[in-house]
């Protein structure tokens, strides 16, 4: 419980027992995360935490603690109020909306009962109507039965006029009813084809009209589309053949239809074709230029990336819809969340475990921690280790570098005085590591091949400092040349050279270096000594006048 | 814009003779024949009983004078004014009366619609066609009056007779599949023959000279069906007005609906005008007002609004014959036109482009329209709803016109002369002339406004 001891605020502070029981009975709110609120849940069940919760809230601080819990409930409350208050609202509105509905039934219910009733009045009244006059008819002719001698109907004219179109009156002579009525016939079937025919020419005028504008529409059409055809559009290659050979097929249907100018099934289906045909050309065409148009209107405010108005729209509601997602899922984890909370509220003890397991976490983490620490400390140690073991190499080296140039020295010495013969004191350094500083170690292999061991050993280790050491440095290869010579003719004139001549990059040298490249000889010893003596002998002849 | 003076008229009898001369109306059981240019009386006539109903003959030679509760029809010629005929239908009683088009013939239909009696001028033939049906509009002729359509029902069931005019032979007769055949009307060509149902179903029936059904036409099932119908002048729309407030126009060759129209209580089309009669000054609305030049400053408001509600008129639920729908249709004499009245909507009328088939003017007026009558000649519109006003319509404007007089002139109907430079405005009691100054013609001179004899 370490982190007890982080938290304890000395200000909050209350008596123990009243606070104790008012929180312990309490329900507990989502903060109580929070490591103030967990103190006080778990007061039953430690004394460890009864000790601190008296730390938590004193007698001075009741009311302090108290507004501080009443806030973070009242949170909770609100938060769950305004949940309630959502499913509140949603439910009240699929109720209005069922309340709509059935609203709108009864409406239709009382409309149709309004229909029926007003038909049955309508009828009742005319019915009423009806039964009225039967009766007037009932009571008029049993009157006329009763009145017999009602004076007959007659009418009364001072002279009978003439008909109106001047004619006589004509004889009825052998003329039957059905001559008569032939006659009739023949008058009204002739009115009625007067008009069928008046009616048709009506109508083949306005067909002839239509199918002019009709055909007036295709050429413009075709010409419209025709200036696009002749640049190479692939997906026009299709429409292209189509329009030409319209146009061919039309350039004979004008001529035929003049020829005919019959509305024919066939021709008037054609034209309608063409013109679908055309139209739908048309429509496409302008439908591209439209998507250019909005890409053209993209690239002048974005040279890259150009997307069409579509791919741009779909785009967007792809996002949308993925904004939508994300924040349901929002929605449902927070609501999860708080109802875990709220129902771990519920529980102390689930809190209580929660908080060891958080404990355990937190001294699990410490652990790692003091491991990392550890390690940390171990690397360090290692490093510090490894610095000190180079610095003492280094210093070694210097030291053995010093030894070895004294040894040098001497050897120089006793070989000035002893003949060559004492050539096993020489030795051969092999202790080189690459340091231009140091003199390489001169490598006199040619006058000692009588001691293989030493030699041998050395030899392939010689020879390949040879190679390095030899061109890096002139004392080395001065003292070559006067070891070589001493070697040879047993007679040393160099005695002034320094054995110390720094230079700092055998590289760099490329004067001499030349001739000091082994690389023609490979591998044996023999070889490589003798080149070196010979390449010595080279460059040795501008020096010295040596036989 | 010149008004006669005001006459003496019982029961709105007022009629223009057919060729333009004479102006006959009726006060009480006297025939007055006028000359239509001077008013100046020419003929004087009594007849033996209250006129119900006068009737020129299509040549003008003839009026017949029809009182129905004596069973009599006296006829006048304006020939030979000492010439008489009486008829008189005894007992049988008369309902109605009229002329065949030749002018030499008279349709007497007897009480109960027991039967329709043929009276010839010129014969001494009787002619009976029994079983007549009682509708609203039973007996059609052609307009070029060779043909006349009769409406028979026999057995429960309605039947359409065909008549030839010049001997009544019977041409065709064909049972119609209507439940109750409410009326019957030609097609200006004289080809096809339009029936319609009851209200009770809407049905619309188009037969053909020779009897044969060309096409029915139902626009819904069980509401209350067609109210009124009206043919174009070309023959070439049906205008069918039904109880639901729509208009419903059928086209010639197909007999197929082509467009219908609605007369909602709004107008939400800004391109419609809207023409509001408003209450103004008196003293404005003064005659002599040239016309078509609308400087009348009794004009109405012209609205133009986006939005226009009309007045309403809820009708008494559970009454026979409700005062919705469509009531009255009048296609203009150009075939431009189509007038309607929607009887929820009394103060208004509904003009109509038929070219367009949309939606062209309203007038509102402050009271119920009457009744509205197109100028023969050409596309104006006369309008009176009762009141002293008489309001005009045409393309190029609207104005109202207040009827001099020093009472109120109530004016209830309306009637052009076939000129269309004249109009006759009846009242319950009296009736004046309204004589309409044409460009080409100067105002006649005749009695100012305002004098009474």
């Amino acid at each position: 419980m370490g982190e007890w001891m982080t938290v304890t605020d000395p200000d909050l502070s209350s008596e123990s027992k009243n606070i104790c029981q008012y929180t312990s009975e309490t329900k507990m709110s989502p903060s109580s995360l929070y490591s103030q609120q967990v103190l006080c849940s778990s007061i039953p069940l430690s004394k460890n935490v009864h000790s601190f919760f008296s730390a938590f809230c004193t007698e001075e601080n009741i009311e302090q603690s108290i507004s501080y819990l009443d806030q973070e409930q009242l949170e909770t409350s609100r938060r769950e109020m305004i949940g309630l208050q959502e499913r509140d609202r949603q439910l009240q509105c699929k109720n209005r909306n069922l309340h709509q509905l059935l609203k709108n039934e009864k409406d239709e219910v009382q409309k149709l009962q309004n229909i029926i009733a007003s038909r049955a009045t309508q009828y009742n009244h005319d019915m009423k109507r009806k039964e009225r006059e039967y009766n007037k008819l009932k009571e008029r002719l049993h009157q006329l039965v009763m009145n017999k001698k009602d004076k007959k109907i007659a009418m009364e004219v001072l002279n009978y006029v003439g008909r109106a179109d001047g004619k006589r009156g004509s004889w009825r002579t052998g003329k039957t009813e059905a001559s008569f009525f032939l006659r009739n016939e023949d008058e009204m079937y002739k009115i009625l084809l007067n008009d069928y025919e008046y009616r048709q020419k009506q109508i083949l005028m306005e067909n002839a009209e239509l199918k002019k504008v009709l055909q007036q529409m295709k050429k413009e059409m075709i010409s419209l589309l025709s200036p696009q055809k002749q640049k190479p559009r692939e997906r026009a290659d299709d429409s292209t053949g189509t329009v030409l050979s319209d146009a061919e097929e039309d350039a004979g249907e004008l001529s035929r239809e003049s020829l005919w100018d019959l509305s024919c099934e066939t021709v008037r289906e054609q034209l309608t074709n063409s013109i679908r045909k055309q139209w739908r050309i048309l429509k496409s065409h302008v439908e591209k230029l439209d998507n250019q148009v909005s890409k053209v209107h993209l690239e002048g405010f974005n040279d890259e990336d150009v997307i069409s108005r579509q791919d741009h729209e779909q785009e967007t509601e792809k996002l949308e819809l993925e904004i939508q997602q994300c924040k349901e899922m929002i929605k449902t984890q927070q609501q999860l969340l708080q109802q875990q909370l709220a129902t771990a509220c519920d529980d102390d003890t689930t809190s209580l475990l929660r908080d060891c397991y958080l404990l355990e976490e937190k001294e699990r983490l410490k652990e790692e921690w003091s491991l990392f620490k550890e390690q940390k400390k171990n690397f360090e140690k290692e490093r510090r280790s490894f610095t000190d073991a180079a610095i003492r190499l280094g210093l070694e080296r210097k030291a053995f570098e010093e030894e070895r140039a004294s040894w040098l020295k001497q050897q120089f010495l006793n070989m000035t005085t002893f003949d060559h013969q004492n050539s096993e004191n020489m030795k051969l350094f092999s202790a080189f590591s690459g340091s231009s500083d140091r003199d390489s170690l001169t490598v006199h292999s040619r006058p000692r091949q009588k001691k293989p061991h030493g030699v041998s050993n050395g030899s392939p280790v010689c020879t390949s400092k040879l190679t390095k050491s030899l061109p890096a440095s002139p004392s080395t290869s001065d003292f070559c040349q006067t070891r070589s010579c001493a070697s040879e003719h047993s007679s040393i004139n160099v005695l002034n050279i320094t054995p110390e001549e720094p230079k700092p990059n055998p590289v760099g040298r490329e004067g001499t270096n030349q001739k000091w490249s082994m690389a023609s000889r490979p591998g044996s010893q023999e070889g490589c000594y003798s080149g070196c003596s010979s390449t010595y002998r080279n460059s040795h002849v501008e020096k010295d006048d040596l036989p | 814009m010149n008004f006669s003076e005001v006459f003496k008229l019982s029961s709105l009898l007022c009629k223009f003779s057919p060729d333009g001369k004479y102006l006959a109306s009726c006060v009480q059981y006297r025939l007055v024949i006028r000359d239509v240019n001077t008013l100046q009386i020419l003929q004087l006539y009594t007849c033996l009983d209250q006129i119900q109903h006068i009737e020129w003959s299509a040549d003008s030679l003839f009026i017949l004078c029809a009182m129905y509760k004596r069973g009599l029809v006296q006829v006048w010629s304006l020939e030979q004014p000492e010439w008489h005929c009486r008829i008189d239908e005894g007992s049988a009683g008369l309902v109605a009366s009229c002329w065949s088009p030749d002018g030499r013939h008279i349709l007497n239909t007897t009480e109960f619609h027991l039967r329709i009696t043929v009276w010839s001028l010129c014969t001494k033939s009787v002619s009976y066609i029994k079983y007549p049906k009682a509708c609203q509009q039973g007996i059609a002729f052609t307009r070029d009056g060779r043909y006349m359509a009769l409406a028979e029902r026999r057995d429960c069931k309605d039947h359409v007779s065909i008549f030839v005019c010049s001997d009544w032979q019977l041409l065709r007769h064909f049972d119609t599949e209507t439940q109750d055949l409410a009326g019957i009307e030609w097609a200006p060509n004289g080809c096809v023959l339009a029936v319609w149902d009851t209200c009770l179903e809407y049905k619309v029936l188009l037969y053909s000279l020779d009897g044969r059904l060309l096409s029915a036409y139902c626009a819904y099932e069980w509401s209350l069906g067609v109210k009124s119908v009206a043919w174009s002048p070309s023959s070439q729309f049906l205008a069918v007005g039904s109880y639901d407030g729509k208009v419903r126009i059928l086209n010639h060759v197909t007999w197929k609906m082509i467009t219908e129209f609605g007369h909602p209580a709004t107008v939400n089309n800004p391109k419609t005008v809207v023409y509001k009669e408003a209450e103004k000054n008196p003293q404005l609305a003064l005659g002599r007002l040239a016309f078509p030049a609308p400087r009348a400053a009794a004009s109405p408001a012209s609205n133009t609004e986006s939005k226009f509600s009309l007045q309403t008129l809820k009708p008494i639920a559970d009454r026979a014959n409700p005062k919705i729908g469509v009531g009255a249709l009048a296609f203009s004499p150009d075939n431009y036109f189509l007038a309607t009245r929607s009887d929820s909507v009394p103060n208004a009328v509904w003009i109509w482009d038929i070219q367009k088939l949309r939606l062209f003017v309203v007038l509102e007026q402050l009271s119920p329209v009457r009744s509205f009558q197109w100028d023969p000649q050409q596309p104006r519109l006369a309008i009176c709803t009762g009141g002293s006003k008489v309001y005009l319509w045409s393309p190029a404007g609207c104005l109202s016109v207040q009827v001099p007089g020093e009472g109120d002139f109530q004016v209830l109907s309306l009637c052009w002369h076939f000129s269309g430079d004249s109009m006759a405005l009846l009242s319950k009691d009296h009736f004046c002339l309204c004589f309409l100054e044409t460009e080409e013609r100067v105002g006649t001179a005749f009695g100012r406004p305002g004098d009474h004899t």
